[in-house]
Parts: C-alpha cells; structure tokens; sequence
C-alpha cells in the first residue's frame, strides 16, 4: 500500500474517532453507536498497521491488492453496520406500536370513567 | 358468554355508524354483545364521528396499519375478559346476522372460526379475477405448509375463543395479517372452521390494495413469505381436543 493511501486512511480514522467522541459529548448519538464506529475505525488501523500479515490471508483469499481486501473489510463491517440498524429499527417500531396501542385503551378507560363521573354528578 | 365486536377503522366516517347500528340491531341470543371501534390514526372525522354519536372507540394517534389495530382489540378483550372476540370491517361489507353463527361455531369447540366468501354461493361479493387467482393460489400455500384447505384465507371477518384472543395478545403480524395468523394458529394445533358468510362490496372508502398496481404484488410476495416463514417457524403441536 503506498505511504498516500495510508495517510489517508489514517486521517480518516482519526477524524471519524474526533467526530464521534464530539457526538457522544454533545448527545447527538447513543454511545453504544458510537462504540459500533470506533470499532468499525479500530478494524481499518489494525488492518493497515499489520500489512504483512494481511499480505497472506489477501493472497489466500486471491484479492491482488491489499488495499482493496481493506476496503472489502470495511464494507464488510459497514454491512454489518447496516443490519443492527435495521434491526433497531424493528426493535424500535414494535415499542412504537405497543405504546400507541397501550395509549388507545388508557384514553378509553378514562373517557369511560369521564362518563361515569359526569352521569353520577348530573343525577346528584 | 360476553362477546366483543373489535372494528378496525381507517378513514371510515361515512360508513361507521351504520355498521355499529348494524352491530347494535343484530340478534343473538344469550350472549352479551359490545363492540369497540378502533380508529386507526384516521385522516378524516372518523374519531370527531365517534365522540359526537358516544361510540366506544379506541383512539390510535399514529396509523399502526391494519394487524395492529386489530391486536389493539384483541388486548382490549383480554384485559376486560370477554369470552369470545369477533373482528369485523367498519366498511359495511360484513353481515352482521351471521355473528351468531360464528358465535355457535366456536361454542362447537372450535378455537377461531372465519367467514368464508368462497364456500358457498351466498356472498354478493364480486371479486376480480386477479384477486380470485391471488386469493386461491394462499389457500393452496397454506395447504401445503399446515395440510388443511382454508377457502377463504384474506378474510377479516373472524372470530376466536380465549386462547386465541390470549395468542393475539402476545404476538400478531403488523400488515396484511389474516393468512399468516392461520397458518400459526394451525400449526400450534388449535381447532380452526369456515362457515359461508354472505359479504357485500365496500359501502365508502378505498381498499388499501387498490390504490396502485404495485400494491397487489407486494401483497402476494409479502403474504406468501411470511406463510413460509411462519410454517417453518412455528413448531407443530398436536393438541387432544377436550383437554
């Protein structure tokens, strides 16, 4: 990988970390979120820092440039990514739904006993 | 025994109160009949239509689409004990003089009855021939994933005992829920029967699979997943009936 990329992957990491640790101090993102980027980040400077390493398992999986195995990495965990979020997501609608319906039936309840205070008021 | 009417309504105000009059002139004898309407975060005057005619109703304030309105009821009959819960549409195509009937059938043992326009020769309910197709090619998918022929699979017009309501309660499918929730219900071995029931075209409103081409193939891709999921998913029980 040339010295270019490198720098440049690096900086990215590095800027999605500083970019992270604003949004968790501003509250702008769950940490637990923020957690699931750095790891993502943690992955890429494993990934450029032992080249060598990642030299074998590139040539096994037969991806010619390392670069590119990195970049399959990162998608790979961006996929990831994506699929927990889709899946809170679903954890999230089906709270929305159980709420909403739990509201219905309490507004219900307390219409009819609306009802039933105003009837025995009116006969008083 | 006490029985429960659970309407699901979305953009109903023309059509409700004629349907809970309907409810309200329907005979059946030895039982108690309430009904509950759900407005399912309607855009018209559905819910202005309920407080001023002192319906009881259930207000949604989003639109959870049609299987959580419905569930919506379901746990509105469980947690004021009814005996048995009957869906029914607030758009004027069910018959409310069959409601006894359901009722009957599941005083027979079965577990949910469905009102069926295709097994009798009763219904004025003209269905197009795409939808005929659609509609015969579920009923033959939940053959083969449960072994038993339901004829009229979409149906909303259902009613169902305790256990079923109890069922419901805990989990129901959000969209399109009618043929899913038969395939599980067999598969866990509870007794499910079709009687005919006669069904009349929509008195107002649009159906939510007419609005554009896309929608009735979405349905057919959507539905027919989920029966396949659902079969492999749910673990066969043999149930001992009178057990």
């Amino acid at each position: 990988m040339d010295n270019n990329l490198m720098i440049f992957l690096v900086s990215i990491c590095l800027i999605t970390l500083l970019l992270m640790y604003r949004m968790v101090k501003k509250k702008k993102i769950l940490f637990k979120h923020a957690l699931m980027w750095c790891f993502l980040d943690l992955i890429l400077l494993i990934c450029i820092f032992t080249l060598p390493y990642l030299r074998i398992i590139s040539d096994f999986i037969g991806i010619e440039k390392i670069s590119n195995m990195i970049f399959l990495f990162g998608f790979l965990v961006l996929l990831a990514i994506c699929i927990g979020l889709t899946t809170n997501v679903a954890e999230h609608r089906l709270k929305i739904i159980k709420l909403s319906q739990e509201q219905g039936i309490l507004e219900n309840k307390l219409r009819g006993l609306e009802d039933e205070y105003y009837k025995k008021n009116n006969n008083k | 025994m006490r029985v429960l009417v659970i309407i699901p309504a979305y953009n109903e105000e023309k059509s409700i109160l004629s349907t809970v009059k309907s409810l309200k002139d329907a005979k059946v004898k030895g039982h108690t009949l309430d009904y509950v309407v759900i407005n399912d975060g309607s855009k018209d005057n559905t819910k202005q239509v309920c407080l001023d005619n002192h319906l009881n109703f259930i207000n949604l304030p989003i639109n959870l689409g049609i299987g959580g309105a419905v569930q919506t009821g379901y746990k509105y009959a469980y947690y004021n004990n009814y005996d048995i819960a009957i869906q029914f549409d607030g758009d004027g195509q069910h018959d409310a003089s069959y409601i006894s009937s359901l009722i009957n059938e599941i005083e027979q043992g079965n577990d949910i009855v469905i009102g069926s326009r295709f097994i009798s020769k009763l219904s004025e309910f003209r269905s197009t021939g795409i939808r005929r197709i659609g509609i015969n090619f579920l009923s033959f998918l939940i053959k083969l994933c449960t072994g038993k022929r339901i004829y009229d699979p979409t149906s909303g017009f259902r009613a169902c005992n305790t256990k079923i309501i109890k069922e419901f309660v805990n989990d129901y499918p959000i969209d399109y829920p009618e043929p899913d929730t038969i395939v599980s219900i067999i598969k866990k071995g509870y007794k499910v029967s079709e009687i005919p029931v006669k069904m009349k075209e929509r008195t107002s409103g649009v159906s939510s699979l007419n609005t554009n081409i896309f929608k009735p193939l979405y349905y057919m891709i959507k539905v027919s997943m989920a029966i396949i999921i659902t079969s492999l998913s749910t673990k066969k029980v043999r149930v001992n009936n009178g057990q």
